[in-house]
């Protein structure tokens, strides 16, 4: 059952409308929601916030689709407050950064485990081990600097461990380049794929950047400057792997077929009804704007949408725990490292390489993903608690 | 399309139950995963926390002050003084800076809360009545304004944010997002405004104590009102925590409900003797009373939306209720409020709006069977019951009668209403 791209209208666009009220609706629950109804959330923001980003570029080099470019863009703007205020208040900057994490891991893993392309699935997993690492990073800080407990967010769905240190994935901007796929033999998911993730960092990027500086602590703030870095270098890494050939309109349509996927990924598992039915509201808008550009596309490039898009959406992203393919991944990879747009063993990174180079004089003063992790082991209740619980009887309570 | 395995879909409106998520008990089995998976796992890199404090310290080393203590401004008193007196003054300026911050803030605070209260959502819950809370806020306002002109006087800029003002927003900040949060249950605010009431208790004292020291006494002395006036605050806001924290916990332990008179359906058997005895302690006797005002309240608001027959029957609840209500207060309330010259007054105005009830009361019962005078008598009988309840008791008697009687004498004049009471009210079946 999936999603016939090219004849499902949708809603049409000027038909799509909201009211203040529409727009800011009783949040979703920190404590009873269930964590994947948070990371799709947090995922649809950084979808949405991609499309208006997207669409403002487009504005600043093509003047004749500026008032179409305007008023889709005006949608996905109420679109994105809808979404991202089902957050709630009593969620802080430090547990939605958790969230945010969770968000990369496990969307980037079963993102890895259906792409296609041998090459670019690897890309995506060098940066899932990465994350992964920056969760680790964050729950120490969590627990350390507040005595708070990173699986009240995590809900048991994602590993706390180490994953390829921080410290080390500060490279030199020439590592951080990959091999792009080729539009014209690409497959539909490895372009959906890239989009997706690369909006997800961008987001994320966007989000250290400011809320690092509403931490009183220095060591959080240093933190969040250490890894908003990286999330820098990730940005360039997956906008990297999307085809620079493609026209603007090409990525336009593009853009809306990643929203329709991600909607419609959210819609196929959301267990929340009031969130699901706004999933399924955004299906509609989407196909309502991808239509809307799917006229302009055809105008223009006097091409067929039925050569670009897929007749039929590919499977869905899986909202579920990754952790076994996530622990392979981490036992098999994490001592790759980057030269140029291909991977290596660790051992083979010279010791004056840019990446090297570039790493050391960012550590030069010591590494807060070290300082704030130093020893940290995540245990059930955080670091400080004293009774651990018996596995297991859990496992037999279970069976 | 079907629901994941293993997720429970949450209601969409309305109440949930147990659904908590954030415990490792929530998913035992993936639970048992993440735990193995950390046990197994050696930490990266090596070590401790102990460089967390190096890092830190350095930071401390080369801090600058978050920002500089306010300079007097115009007048003489202030200008001719010696510097140290007038760093003494910088530092007073400081703490009353620190303390319009929060009184301002605490007016906002309060007025969210009371907006909070005349929701329909709070209608029935125990707690504060809207007056008990305009009152504190209107309070709080008096101190602000209090304090502005004390900042003046003593030649400060009352419209500066001084260090510790700052610092009292930065604290207060999430007292404000409890208060305003529409999620907020009665005991969740009031845990937030029982924070705010004791931080302003210790603020107010601790600056009567510097402007003593610091030679200000006509300052210190009009702290002394204001210590009285939160006193008080503090007191009610402790009072009705503890007394819905109690309600909710006896309402989901089923020893008592305010609905469970006869004619509701659904009171569970009582198992035994012991649970009766173990009737809920009486509370204090304003709370008990106002509790009653809720449920007539209660029993209007149905009998508004209901129709003729249901009317007429709940009627019969009200008038039960009142009855009931006018009885135990003259019995056991108002004596105890004549032995008081500042409340004798009061107390026979109300005894005097009891007659009147008890008149239209009489006059509707004899109504029966004239359909078009019953719900305008109706109406005009809640009128009478809420300007009763609401405005003259809980508005004007209670807050008074707070003030001089001591909580174990309003503790003891609960259990002497809960016995009149008792003798009239029917057992659970």
């Amino acid at each position: 059952m999936s999603l016939d791209l090219l004849n499902e209208k949708g809603v049409p666009l000027d038909h799509q409308q909201f009211t203040w009220r529409d727009l800011v609706r009783t949040p979703t629950s920190k404590l009873d929601d269930d964590a994947f109804t948070r990371v799709r959330i947090i995922l649809m923001n950084g979808i949405e916030s991609e499309a208006l980003r997207f669409q403002h570029a487009c504005a600043r080099m093509n003047k004749e689709l500026q008032l179409a470019l305007a008023r889709v863009r005006r949608v996905e703007q109420h679109q994105q407050t809808m979404v991202n205020w089902l957050l709630p208040a009593d969620l802080s900057p430090l547990e939605t950064t958790i969230g945010f994490e969770q968000v990369a891991i496990e969307v980037t893993a079963s993102v890895a485990q259906h792409e296609p392309d041998p090459y670019l699935a690897q890309v995506f997993r060098f940066g899932l081990l990465e994350d992964f690492d920056h969760m680790y990073r964050y729950t120490a800080l969590m627990d350390r600097m507040m005595g708070g407990d990173a699986n009240n967010i995590l809900q048991s769905y994602t590993d706390i461990l180490p994953g390829r240190p921080t410290a080390v994935e500060h490279r030199a901007p020439e590592d951080d380049l990959r091999r792009c796929y080729d539009r014209k033999k690409a497959q539909p998911i490895t372009k959906l794929n890239a989009m997706t993730i690369m909006a997800g960092e961008h987001q994320t990027h966007d989000y250290y950047m400011t809320i690092g500086p509403m931490f009183a602590d220095p060591i959080a703030r240093q933190l969040y400057a250490e890894i908003a870095s990286i999330e820098e270098q990730h940005v360039t890494q997956y906008e990297s792997i999307i085809d620079p050939e493609e026209t603007w309109l090409e990525k336009w349509l593009l853009h809306e077929a990643a929203e329709i996927y991600n909607y419609y990924s959210c819609f196929r598992s959301e267990t929340n009804p009031a969130v699901k039915s706004i999933w399924e509201r955004f299906v509609d808008y989407e196909l309502g704007h991808l239509h809307y550009v799917g006229e302009i596309f055809q105008k223009h490039e006097k091409r067929d949408l039925a050569e670009l898009l897929p007749a039929a959406l590919p499977e869905p992203i899986e909202y579920k725990s990754h952790r076994e393919f996530v622990r392979k991944t981490l036992a098999a990879e994490v001592d790759l490292r980057a030269r140029g747009t291909e991977f290596i063993h660790k051992d083979e990174e010279g010791a004056d390489s840019p990446s090297m180079l570039y790493r050391e004089q960012m550590n030069s003063d010591g590494s807060p993903s070290d300082s704030v992790a130093a020893g940290y082991r995540w245990k059930p209740g955080g670091e400080l608690a004293e009774t651990t619980p018996d596995i297991e009887q859990m496992r037999r309570q279970v069976a | 399309m079907e629901t994941p395995e293993g997720i429970e879909t949450r209601p969409e409106t309305g109440d949930f139950s147990g659904l908590n998520r954030t415990g490792i008990m929530s998913n035992r089995s993936l639970s048992a995963e993440l735990i193995e998976g950390a046990e197994e796992t050696l930490p990266n890199p090596d070590g401790d926390a102990s460089e967390l404090a190096a890092s830190r310290a350095e930071y401390v080393q080369d801090a600058l002050p978050i920002g500089s203590l306010p300079t007097p401004v115009s007048n003489s008193e202030a200008e001719d003084k010696e510097p140290l007196v007038q760093q003494g003054l910088a530092l007073l300026l400081d703490k009353l800076g620190e303390r319009l911050a929060f009184e301002r803030q605490g007016t906002r605070l309060y007025e969210a809360f009371v907006q909070k209260l005349e929701t329909t959502r709070f209608g029935e819950t125990a707690g504060p009545s809207i007056e008990e809370a305009r009152h504190i806020c209107e309070e709080e306002l008096e101190h602000f304004k209090l304090l502005q002109t004390a900042i003046s006087e003593i030649g400060g800029d009352a419209t500066v944010q001084t260090p510790s003002a700052d610092i009292a927003g930065v604290l207060s900040h999430g007292i404000m997002q409890i208060v305003s949060d529409p999620r907020s249950t009665m005991p969740q605010m009031l845990q937030a405004l029982l924070t705010a009431e004791l931080a302003d208790n210790e603020g107010w004292q601790l600056l009567e104590q510097l402007l003593k020291e610091a030679g200000q006494s006509e300052l210190a002395q009009q702290c002394q009102s204001a210590i009285e006036q939160e006193k008080e605050h503090l007191e009610n806001v402790r009072a009705w925590l503890t007394d819905v924290s109690l309600t909710e916990l006896k309402e989901m332990t089923g020893e008592f409900s305010s609905e469970a008179e006869e004619n509701v359906s659904l009171s569970a058997p009582r198992a035994d003797q012991h649970a009766e005895q173990a009737e809920e302690e009486p509370s204090d006797a304003l709370s008990l009373l106002k509790a009653d005002h809720e449920r007539v309240k209660e029993l209007f608001d149905r009998a508004e939306k209901a129709d003729e027959k249901q009317q007429k029957k709940l009627f019969k609840e009200i008038k039960k209720e009142l009855e009931r209500h006018t009885r135990i207060e003259e019995s056991v309330f108002y004596p105890n409020l004549e032995k008081r010259e500042e409340l004798k007054e009061m107390m026979l105005e109300s005894l005097e709006e009891h007659k009147q009830i008890k008149t239209l009361l009489r006059e509707i019962e004899k109504l029966r069977g004239e359909s078009e005078k019953f719900e305008p008598k109706l109406k005009l009988l809640r009128e009478n019951v809420s300007h009763h309840a609401e405005e003259e008791e809980e508005g004007k008697m209670f807050p008074k009668i707070r003030r001089l009687l001591s909580a174990s004498e309003l503790k003891e004049m609960a259990a002497e209403l809960e016995t009149a009471k008792g003798k009239g009210r029917k057992k659970q079946r």
